[in-house]
């Protein structure tokens, strides 16, 4: 069975060897459904001339050789492939259950955010784990996992004065967004937990753990199951965040 | 050819043309900054265009020669020192055991390419060899030389071949560019403030991005617009809200939630290379 999508997309030039494909099928996750199968259709069709992709949200950029195909031959081509993509054009994603510790000290900003959010902690982060997270996109940093559908009781402000270090693995909030931080790095998200595994391994294939599109939950746990998740080695802590 | 750092430079590493096809995960493409320079260089020595060479950042390292081969260093604002001796530029170099090698600045240079003869044996990650430093962590730590390091080639003894590969130009400080995505959201006084002035480098800067002492304002309509985050490549150029323009170079982010004002053209980006801080620069819109 195919269903044809119902979406608007407008294709500019972006310098002299990119495309940019802006979506819009209503809302965010109809918007990142579209994205998706456009990008697995322009990657299986081995397109002439593209070098990468990038999907992020309601965009994809397409990035070619200009040596191998003109900016107008290609537009013409995205069109095609766009009035082609139906609703198994879909990448299904991952999903996973992943245990992560909300208790302090990975809770860097347990304070404020409840100050902010006017709810006691234990309420916080029962609203954060009874919410599935879609993956919008993995980028900015390699294996920064950018998370939709958070809660709108969570949605909170950025830090004004961004942190020097955010520790790897930090689950984080702002606006409304959620995120996940690969390595240690600047970043002004408020810090809510820590995940016990790190979810980007230069020798892993694929170096990123997740995906966009994959579905993710997560369970709150111990320090101490926390610590003792962090001992194992990394090959079954992997496993541990269980494929449904 | 075998070569053994006394002293590695500021920052000298191993970089070729990149690891395109991996942005999805949020890696960027990479590879030599300055791309004519690296080709010209391997080109000069006899090795395949592609293959790796050592980039050097702000000061060069002092090598110490164990096994003979040929060198060459391209790249303004750098001499090459043979044994104390300057060399002429754009040559291949002979070296041999004993003998010395020193890649001087001249007080004005960024950034310069030595290709090394013969075949590498460098650790590649997802296909090349390039380093790739993201905050403090070094995702490819064998790209990153330091004092007492050994280089070594195998010998593959091929001839420079005659070329009709261009000479890489004098680094130009006029940096061609087209309208970007949001370029509509400066107003025409905004856009004179980016264009056809001359603007500086500030710290920090590096292989991420270059920061300029711009402060430019959006139009009114648009500065409270909350842009959701969407592709970036190398070379575009992003305004902060505090109005600084970040011209992403090629280590940069592959998504950004700024702005993308302009977009650097590709025969530019070679030359955004050989930018440091400090330095100025005019970005100058391509005529359509």
């Amino acid at each position: 069975m195919t269903q044809s999508l119902a979406f608007k997309m407008a294709i500019r030039p972006f310098g002299d060897s990119a495309l940019l494909v802006d979506i819009d099928a209503g809302s965010s996750d109809a918007s990142s459904d579209i994205v998706m199968a456009l990008d697995s259709q322009i990657l299986r069709q081995r397109t002439r001339g593209i070098t990468q992709t990038t999907p992020s949200y309601n965009s994809l950029l397409v990035c070619f050789e200009p040596d191998q195909v003109q900016h107008s031959a290609l537009q013409n081509e995205i069109h095609a492939i766009a009035n082609t993509i139906n609703v198994k054009d879909i990448p299904e994603g991952n999903q996973w259950s992943l245990p992560a510790c909300f208790d302090e000290p990975y809770a860097l900003d347990r304070t404020a955010l409840e100050t902010e959010l006017s709810r006691d902690w234990q309420s916080i982060v029962d609203c954060f784990c009874a919410t599935e997270y879609r993956v919008h996109a993995v980028g900015f940093l390699p294996g920064f996992t950018y998370l939709g559908n958070l809660p709108d009781a969570l949605h909170c402000n950025r830090l004004r004065d961004p942190r020097a270090t955010v520790p790897a693995s930090s689950i984080a909030i702002a606006g409304t967004q959620a995120g996940i931080y690969p390595f240690d790095s600047p970043g002004g998200w408020r810090i809510i937990g820590r995940l016990p595994f790190t979810v980007f391994q230069t020798q892993a294939d694929p170096p990123a753990l997740f995906q966009a599109n994959d579905r993710i939950r997560f369970e709150a746990v111990t320090p101490e199951v926390f610590e003792a998740l962090e001992q194992r080695p990394i090959a079954s802590l992997t496993k541990q965040a269980t494929r449904r | 050819m075998k070569l053994q750092f006394v002293t590695s430079g500021l920052r000298t590493t191993t970089q070729d043309l990149g690891r395109p096809g991996h942005t999805h995960m949020g890696v960027p493409t990479g590879g030599a900054l300055d791309r004519s320079a690296m080709r010209y260089a391997n080109h000069l020595v006899g090795n395949a265009l592609a293959a790796p060479v050592l980039e050097v950042t702000l000061s060069g390292p002092h090598l110490h020669c164990l096994e003979a081969g040929r060198v060459a260093l391209v790249g303004s604002g750098f001499d090459l020192l043979l044994n104390g001796e300057p060399q002429p530029p754009l040559l291949p170099i002979s070296v041999n055991p004993g003998d010395e090698l020193i890649i001087k600045s001249s007080g004005n240079g960024c950034r310069a390419y030595l290709s090394v003869s013969g075949q590498w044996h460098a650790e590649r990650w997802l296909g090349s060899a390039s380093a790739l430093r993201i905050g403090s962590h070094e995702l490819l730590p064998g790209a990153v030389w330091t004092r007492g390091d050994v280089l070594e080639t195998r010998d593959r003894s091929v001839k420079p071949w005659p070329s009709t590969l261009l000479v890489p130009q004098t680094p130009s400080k006029i940096i061609k560019v087209s309208p970007g995505p949001e370029y509509e959201w400066l107003d025409h006084h905004g856009q004179s403030q980016l264009l056809s002035k001359r603007i500086r480098v500030i710290d920090p800067s590096n292989r991420v991005g270059l920061r300029t002492d711009t402060q430019i304002q959006l139009r009114e309509d648009k500065r409270r617009v909350k842009m959701v985050s969407s592709g970036v490549q190398p070379g575009t150029v992003q305004l902060t809200h505090g109005g600084q323009a970040i011209i992403l170079m090629r280590d940069g982010q592959t998504i950004g939630g700024y702005p993308r004002v302009l977009q650097c053209a590709s025969q530019s980006l070679d030359q955004l290379a050989h930018l440091k801080v400090g330095d100025e620069l005019v970005l100058s819109l391509i005529d359509s």
